[in-house]
């Protein structure tokens, strides 16, 4: 056995931390190693002192178990946890009403449906009424105002191709 | 029970209390520790060392004193000297060298010394491990020892 774990196994052994059955083994190793038995002595002295200095009588007089105090404590705990309960049944019932509006006003048939616009679109000084209205939501007519915006974009890029051409004319004097 | 607990473990508490926040404070915590025992009365009996889960929860009440107050822990082990103890020299020599060490080892070795729990219910109580706890009594033990040495061979 090293002299490390030998100490810690005194240590322990001052302390009263020690098994019965390693008490004996460590004893038994003593009595093998008479040359230890100061290392042994020095630690429970240590112990010893150590104890006894800071050594205080437990308090005599104890104060009494405060009833009041506790009960209405205990009675205030008992409000805090009604009140904790009470907030989060208002939360789940909150939480429910706002989920059971949402469910409802996303049931609700839209009201910008092709109808409705119609009808607003009608009211409006234009030609057409319903028909126009229709039409102006139709694919057909996607695709017409998709393909137009397509060719002013194409054209536009020409004009500016001559544009260009026409300044470095320009430029070199040939215009 | 909430009596009988108090009957066995509170003048353990308080002598506890008093050195932890001194004696003027020290009833306040010790009846505001079992009020937070009551509280969890219920939960108390699946404790498995009720000792240590007071002594746990009268620590956190009085850091929280100390710490509303600003104190620094209140050690006072002149306090504790008792006329036949003045005799010997040996126990000025070891106070001096407890507070000496770093206040975890000191709040170790006091718990084992001065309210003598065990390495359990040190271990419950500063919320560390067991082994934690070992090493930092043996650490503590060869402090005092060296430091008895050393003072005791200048001034024997």
């Amino acid at each position: 056995m090293n002299r490390d774990l030998l100490e810690q196994l005194l240590m322990d052994q001052a302390l009263n931390e020690l098994s019965p059955e390693s008490t004996a083994l460590l004893d038994a190793y003593l009595g093998d190693h008479p040359e230890m038995h100061s290392l042994a002595d020095s630690i429970r002295e240590t112990v010893a002192i150590g104890e006894r200095a800071v050594h205080a009588e437990l308090p005599t007089r104890l104060p009494p178990l405060p009833k009041e105090k506790l009960f209405s404590h205990k009675r205030t705990a008992r409000w805090s946890m009604t009140a904790r309960w009470g907030s989060v049944a208002a939360s789940l019932i909150i939480g429910f009403g706002l989920g059971i509006s949402a469910t409802l006003l996303q049931n609700k048939p839209s009201q910008t449906d092709s109808d409705t616009i119609a009808y607003h679109v009608q009211s409006q000084p234009v030609s057409g009424g319903l028909e126009t209205a229709r039409a102006f939501w139709s694919s057909q007519t996607y695709m017409d105002r998709y393909q137009k915006n397509r060719k002013d974009r194409t054209q536009r890029n020409e004009n500016t191709e001559l544009q260009k051409q026409i300044q470095q004319f320009k430029k070199r004097g040939l215009l | 029970m909430l009596e009988a607990l108090y009957a066995e473990h509170g003048p353990h508490i308080l002598r506890y209390l008093n050195r932890i926040v001194g004696p003027k404070s020290s009833e306040d915590v010790l009846q505001d520790t079992f009020v937070q025992a009551l509280c969890y009365i219920e939960r108390l009996s699946d404790v498995n060392i009720p000792r240590a889960w007071l002594f746990r929860v009268a620590r956190n009440l009085a850091m929280n004193v100390l710490r509303k107050k600003k104190m620094a822990t209140h050690i006072d082990l002149d306090g504790l000297v008792h006329p036949a103890s003045l005799e010997d020299p040996r126990l000025a020599t070891m106070r001096r060298a407890i507070y000496k060490l770093s206040d975890n080892h000191r709040e170790t070795i006091m718990l084992r010394w001065y309210d003598q729990l065990s390495y359990k219910e040190i271990s419950q109580v500063q919320d560390i491990s067991i082994g934690t706890v070992r090493s930092r009594l043996h650490n503590s033990l060869g402090q005092l020892r060296m430091q008895m040495d050393i003072e005791l061979a200048v001034d024997p």
